[in-house]
Protein backbone atom coordinates (compact mmCIF):
# COMPACT_ATOMS: atom_id res chain seq x y z
CA UNK A 1 0.00 0.00 0.00
CA UNK A 2 1.33 3.36 -0.91
CA UNK A 3 0.97 6.04 1.65
CA UNK A 4 1.37 9.72 1.45
CA UNK A 5 3.11 10.84 4.59
CA UNK A 6 2.12 14.01 6.31
CA UNK A 7 4.24 17.11 6.14
CA UNK A 8 5.84 19.36 8.67
CA UNK A 9 3.35 19.91 11.44
CA UNK A 10 3.11 16.80 13.60
CA UNK A 11 -0.03 17.91 15.40
CA UNK A 12 -2.26 18.09 12.33
CA UNK A 13 -4.95 15.53 11.85
CA UNK A 14 -4.57 12.88 9.18
CA UNK A 15 -7.40 11.46 7.11
CA UNK A 16 -7.47 8.35 4.97
CA UNK A 17 -8.74 8.46 1.43
CA UNK A 18 -9.10 5.60 -1.04
CA UNK A 19 -8.70 5.78 -4.80
CA UNK A 20 -10.92 4.03 -7.33
CA UNK A 21 -8.25 1.34 -7.74
CA UNK A 22 -8.23 0.70 -3.99
CA UNK A 23 -5.04 2.44 -2.96
CA UNK A 24 -5.24 4.05 0.45
CA UNK A 25 -3.59 7.37 1.21
CA UNK A 26 -3.04 9.22 4.43
CA UNK A 27 -3.25 12.93 3.94
CA UNK A 28 -3.26 15.85 6.32
CA UNK A 29 -6.83 16.95 6.82
CA UNK A 30 -5.94 20.54 5.97
CA UNK A 31 -4.67 19.38 2.57
CA UNK A 32 -7.55 17.01 1.86
CA UNK A 33 -10.04 19.70 2.83
CA UNK A 34 -8.94 21.82 -0.12
CA UNK A 35 -11.41 19.55 -1.85
CA UNK A 36 -14.91 20.76 -1.05
CA UNK A 37 -16.16 17.24 -1.81
CA UNK A 38 -13.86 15.62 0.76
CA UNK A 39 -14.51 18.44 3.25
CA UNK A 40 -18.24 17.82 2.98
CA UNK A 41 -17.80 14.06 3.35
CA UNK A 42 -15.63 14.59 6.44
CA UNK A 43 -18.25 16.87 7.97
CA UNK A 44 -20.95 14.31 7.25
CA UNK A 45 -19.17 11.33 8.78
CA UNK A 46 -17.43 13.25 11.57
CA UNK A 47 -14.75 11.41 13.52
CA UNK A 48 -16.23 8.04 12.69
CA UNK A 49 -14.64 8.11 9.28
CA UNK A 50 -12.40 5.20 8.55
CA UNK A 51 -11.54 5.68 4.92
CA UNK A 52 -13.11 8.18 2.53
CA UNK A 53 -13.68 6.37 -0.78
CA UNK A 54 -13.21 8.40 -3.95
CA UNK A 55 -14.68 6.14 -6.64
CA UNK A 56 -13.97 8.54 -9.51
CA UNK A 57 -10.25 9.12 -9.01
CA UNK A 58 -7.48 6.59 -9.64
CA UNK A 59 -4.33 6.42 -7.52
CA UNK A 60 -2.02 7.95 -10.10
CA UNK A 61 -4.29 10.98 -10.43
CA UNK A 62 -4.96 11.23 -6.71
CA UNK A 63 -1.22 11.44 -5.99
CA UNK A 64 -0.99 14.36 -8.36
CA UNK A 65 -4.02 16.13 -6.94
CA UNK A 66 -2.87 15.66 -3.35
CA UNK A 67 0.56 17.00 -4.30
CA UNK A 68 -1.22 20.21 -5.30
CA UNK A 69 -3.41 20.21 -2.18
CA UNK A 70 -0.40 19.87 0.10
CA UNK A 71 1.37 22.71 -1.61
CA UNK A 72 -1.74 24.85 -1.29
CA UNK A 73 -2.62 23.72 2.21
CA UNK A 74 -1.55 26.88 3.96
CA UNK A 75 -3.23 30.05 2.96
CA UNK A 76 -1.18 32.18 0.62
CA UNK A 77 1.19 34.43 2.56
CA UNK A 78 3.64 31.92 3.91
CA UNK A 79 5.13 31.02 0.61
CA UNK A 80 6.58 33.54 -1.70
CA UNK A 81 3.95 34.29 -4.31
CA UNK A 82 6.43 34.18 -7.19
CA UNK A 83 7.74 30.83 -6.05
CA UNK A 84 4.16 29.54 -5.89
CA UNK A 85 3.44 30.81 -9.40
CA UNK A 86 6.47 28.97 -10.73
CA UNK A 87 5.47 25.84 -8.89
CA UNK A 88 1.91 26.04 -10.23
CA UNK A 89 3.15 26.59 -13.79
CA UNK A 90 5.35 23.50 -13.52
CA UNK A 91 2.52 21.54 -11.97
CA UNK A 92 0.12 22.09 -14.86
CA UNK A 93 2.83 21.27 -17.42
CA UNK A 94 1.76 17.66 -17.98
CA UNK A 95 0.75 15.51 -20.91
CA UNK A 96 -2.82 15.57 -22.14
CA UNK A 97 -3.75 12.23 -20.64
CA UNK A 98 -2.79 13.47 -17.16
CA UNK A 99 -4.25 16.89 -17.74
CA UNK A 100 -7.56 15.27 -18.62
CA UNK A 101 -7.56 12.99 -15.57
CA UNK A 102 -6.50 15.71 -13.15
CA UNK A 103 -9.12 18.07 -14.63
CA UNK A 104 -11.88 15.52 -14.10
CA UNK A 105 -10.61 14.83 -10.58
CA UNK A 106 -10.46 18.53 -9.70
CA UNK A 107 -14.01 18.86 -11.01
CA UNK A 108 -15.28 15.87 -9.05
CA UNK A 109 -13.37 16.82 -5.89
CA UNK A 110 -14.52 20.41 -6.30
CA UNK A 111 -11.17 22.15 -5.89
CA UNK A 112 -11.98 25.44 -7.53
CA UNK A 113 -8.52 26.99 -7.58
CA UNK A 114 -6.96 23.89 -9.12
CA UNK A 115 -9.79 23.67 -11.64
CA UNK A 116 -9.14 27.29 -12.60
CA UNK A 117 -5.43 26.63 -13.07
CA UNK A 118 -6.08 23.59 -15.25
CA UNK A 119 -8.80 25.17 -17.38
CA UNK A 120 -6.57 28.22 -17.80
CA UNK A 121 -3.82 25.86 -19.02
CA UNK A 122 -6.14 24.30 -21.63
CA UNK A 123 -7.32 27.78 -22.68
CA UNK A 124 -3.68 28.79 -23.19
CA UNK A 125 -3.29 25.80 -25.52
CA UNK A 126 -6.23 27.11 -27.59
CA UNK A 127 -5.50 30.85 -27.67
CA UNK A 128 -4.45 32.33 -30.99
CA UNK A 129 -4.74 29.02 -32.86
CA UNK A 130 -6.75 28.41 -36.01
CA UNK A 131 -9.54 25.80 -35.83
CA UNK A 132 -7.31 23.37 -37.75
CA UNK A 133 -4.49 23.87 -35.26
CA UNK A 134 -6.85 23.39 -32.29
CA UNK A 135 -8.20 20.16 -33.80
CA UNK A 136 -4.66 18.90 -34.37
CA UNK A 137 -3.58 19.80 -30.82
CA UNK A 138 -6.42 17.88 -29.20
CA UNK A 139 -7.11 15.24 -31.89
CA UNK A 140 -10.64 16.54 -32.41
CA UNK A 141 -12.43 14.97 -35.36
CA UNK A 142 -14.25 17.42 -37.59
CA UNK A 143 -17.67 15.79 -38.12
CA UNK A 144 -19.30 18.67 -39.99
CA UNK A 145 -20.21 18.31 -43.63
CA UNK A 146 -18.36 20.87 -45.79
CA UNK A 147 -21.67 22.72 -46.20
CA UNK A 148 -22.33 22.90 -42.46
CA UNK A 149 -18.82 24.10 -41.77
CA UNK A 150 -19.03 26.70 -44.53
CA UNK A 151 -22.29 28.06 -43.08
CA UNK A 152 -20.84 28.50 -39.56
CA UNK A 153 -17.70 30.06 -40.99
CA UNK A 154 -19.77 32.45 -43.06
CA UNK A 155 -21.89 33.51 -40.11
CA UNK A 156 -18.85 34.00 -37.89
CA UNK A 157 -16.51 35.23 -40.60
CA UNK A 158 -15.22 38.04 -38.38
CA UNK A 159 -13.59 35.46 -36.10
CA UNK A 160 -11.90 33.55 -38.90
CA UNK A 161 -10.41 36.28 -41.05
CA UNK B 1 7.65 4.11 0.78
CA UNK B 2 6.69 2.75 -2.55
CA UNK B 3 6.82 5.43 -5.15
CA UNK B 4 3.65 5.39 -7.20
CA UNK B 5 3.89 6.22 -10.83
CA UNK B 6 2.44 9.66 -11.14
CA UNK B 7 1.49 12.11 -13.85
CA UNK B 8 4.41 14.01 -15.27
CA UNK B 9 6.23 14.77 -18.43
CA UNK B 10 4.82 14.47 -21.91
CA UNK B 11 5.05 10.77 -22.67
CA UNK B 12 1.59 10.42 -24.13
CA UNK B 13 1.13 13.62 -26.04
CA UNK B 14 0.96 11.98 -29.45
CA UNK B 15 -1.32 9.07 -28.70
CA UNK B 16 -3.99 10.47 -31.02
CA UNK B 17 -6.80 10.26 -28.48
CA UNK B 18 -9.39 13.04 -28.33
CA UNK B 19 -9.92 13.62 -24.61
CA UNK B 20 -11.08 17.21 -24.59
CA UNK B 21 -14.36 16.25 -26.29
CA UNK B 22 -15.10 13.91 -23.38
CA UNK B 23 -14.89 16.64 -20.76
CA UNK B 24 -18.20 17.65 -19.16
CA UNK B 25 -19.85 20.65 -20.77
CA UNK B 26 -19.44 22.86 -17.70
CA UNK B 27 -15.70 22.16 -17.66
CA UNK B 28 -15.41 23.20 -21.31
CA UNK B 29 -17.41 26.34 -20.48
CA UNK B 30 -14.86 27.06 -17.76
CA UNK B 31 -12.10 26.74 -20.35
CA UNK B 32 -13.99 29.11 -22.65
CA UNK B 33 -14.20 31.71 -19.87
CA UNK B 34 -10.42 31.97 -20.06
CA UNK B 35 -10.57 32.64 -23.80
CA UNK B 36 -10.79 36.36 -23.36
CA UNK B 37 -10.64 37.24 -27.02
CA UNK B 38 -13.97 36.99 -28.82
CA UNK B 39 -12.43 35.29 -31.84
CA UNK B 40 -10.84 32.54 -29.73
CA UNK B 41 -14.16 31.70 -28.08
CA UNK B 42 -15.99 31.84 -31.41
CA UNK B 43 -13.55 29.45 -33.11
CA UNK B 44 -14.77 26.79 -30.68
CA UNK B 45 -17.98 26.69 -32.74
CA UNK B 46 -16.30 25.21 -35.80
CA UNK B 47 -14.27 22.41 -34.21
CA UNK B 48 -16.97 19.74 -34.29
CA UNK B 49 -20.72 19.27 -33.76
CA UNK B 50 -20.16 18.66 -30.08
CA UNK B 51 -18.19 21.88 -29.67
CA UNK B 52 -20.78 23.77 -31.70
CA UNK B 53 -23.44 22.68 -29.23
CA UNK B 54 -21.23 23.65 -26.27
CA UNK B 55 -20.56 27.03 -27.89
CA UNK B 56 -24.31 27.55 -28.37
CA UNK B 57 -25.03 27.09 -24.67
CA UNK B 58 -22.13 29.24 -23.46
CA UNK B 59 -23.21 32.01 -21.11
CA UNK B 60 -21.28 34.84 -22.78
CA UNK B 61 -22.03 36.41 -26.13
CA UNK B 62 -18.98 38.18 -27.36
CA UNK B 63 -18.83 39.90 -30.73
CA UNK B 64 -15.76 41.77 -31.83
CA UNK B 65 -15.99 42.69 -35.47
CA UNK B 66 -12.99 44.97 -35.11
CA UNK B 67 -10.70 41.98 -35.16
CA UNK B 68 -8.96 40.86 -38.30
CA UNK B 69 -5.92 38.67 -37.90
CA UNK B 70 -4.97 38.11 -41.50
CA UNK B 71 -5.69 41.60 -42.70
CA UNK B 72 -3.92 42.87 -39.61
CA UNK B 73 -6.01 45.99 -39.80
CA UNK B 74 -9.33 47.48 -38.94
CA UNK B 75 -12.07 46.17 -41.17
CA UNK B 76 -15.43 47.83 -41.68
CA UNK B 77 -18.41 45.51 -41.88
CA UNK B 78 -21.74 45.78 -43.59
CA UNK B 79 -24.46 46.42 -41.02
CA UNK B 80 -26.75 43.75 -42.47
CA UNK B 81 -24.01 41.16 -42.26
CA UNK B 82 -23.29 42.03 -38.63
CA UNK B 83 -26.97 41.82 -37.67
CA UNK B 84 -27.31 38.46 -39.43
CA UNK B 85 -24.27 37.14 -37.66
CA UNK B 86 -25.66 38.16 -34.27
CA UNK B 87 -29.03 36.71 -35.20
CA UNK B 88 -27.36 33.39 -36.06
CA UNK B 89 -25.65 33.31 -32.66
CA UNK B 90 -28.72 34.30 -30.65
CA UNK B 91 -30.97 31.93 -32.57
CA UNK B 92 -28.71 28.94 -31.94
CA UNK B 93 -28.42 29.83 -28.30
CA UNK B 94 -32.20 29.94 -28.05
CA UNK B 95 -32.61 26.60 -29.85
CA UNK B 96 -29.90 24.92 -27.84
CA UNK B 97 -31.29 22.12 -25.72
CA UNK B 98 -28.74 22.63 -22.95
CA UNK B 99 -29.23 26.30 -22.28
CA UNK B 100 -32.03 26.10 -19.75
CA UNK B 101 -29.60 26.35 -16.87
CA UNK B 102 -27.30 28.89 -18.38
CA UNK B 103 -28.51 32.46 -18.07
CA UNK B 104 -26.73 34.97 -20.22
CA UNK B 105 -23.95 36.36 -18.08
CA UNK B 106 -22.18 38.67 -20.45
CA UNK B 107 -22.87 40.45 -23.68
CA UNK B 108 -20.13 42.36 -25.42
CA UNK B 109 -20.32 43.92 -28.81
CA UNK B 110 -17.86 45.95 -30.85
CA UNK B 111 -18.18 46.70 -34.54
CA UNK B 112 -17.19 49.34 -37.02
CA UNK B 113 -20.20 49.59 -39.31
CA UNK B 114 -21.22 51.06 -42.58
CA UNK B 115 -24.51 50.94 -44.44
CA UNK B 116 -28.04 51.72 -43.32
CA UNK B 117 -29.84 50.15 -40.43
CA UNK B 118 -32.40 48.03 -42.23
CA UNK B 119 -33.05 44.82 -40.34
CA UNK B 120 -34.44 42.08 -42.49
CA UNK B 121 -37.86 40.60 -41.92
Amino acid sequence: MASSTSGSSSSSKVVKIRSSDNENFEVEEAAAARSETIKKLLEDVGDDADVIPLPNVDAKTLVKVMEWCKKHMDDVDELNKEEMKTWDAEFVDMDQSCLYNVLLAANFLNIKELLDQLTQKVADMIKGKSPEEIRATFNIKNDFTPEEEAEIRKQNAWAFE
Amino acid sequence: MEKLKTCSGHDNDDDGIDRISELPEDVIHRIMKFLHKAEDATRISILSKKFFSIWCSFSALDFDFCYSQNLNKFKVWDTDYVLNSIHFRVQHRRLCKNNKNSCLQRLRFAAPLHGGFEPRQ
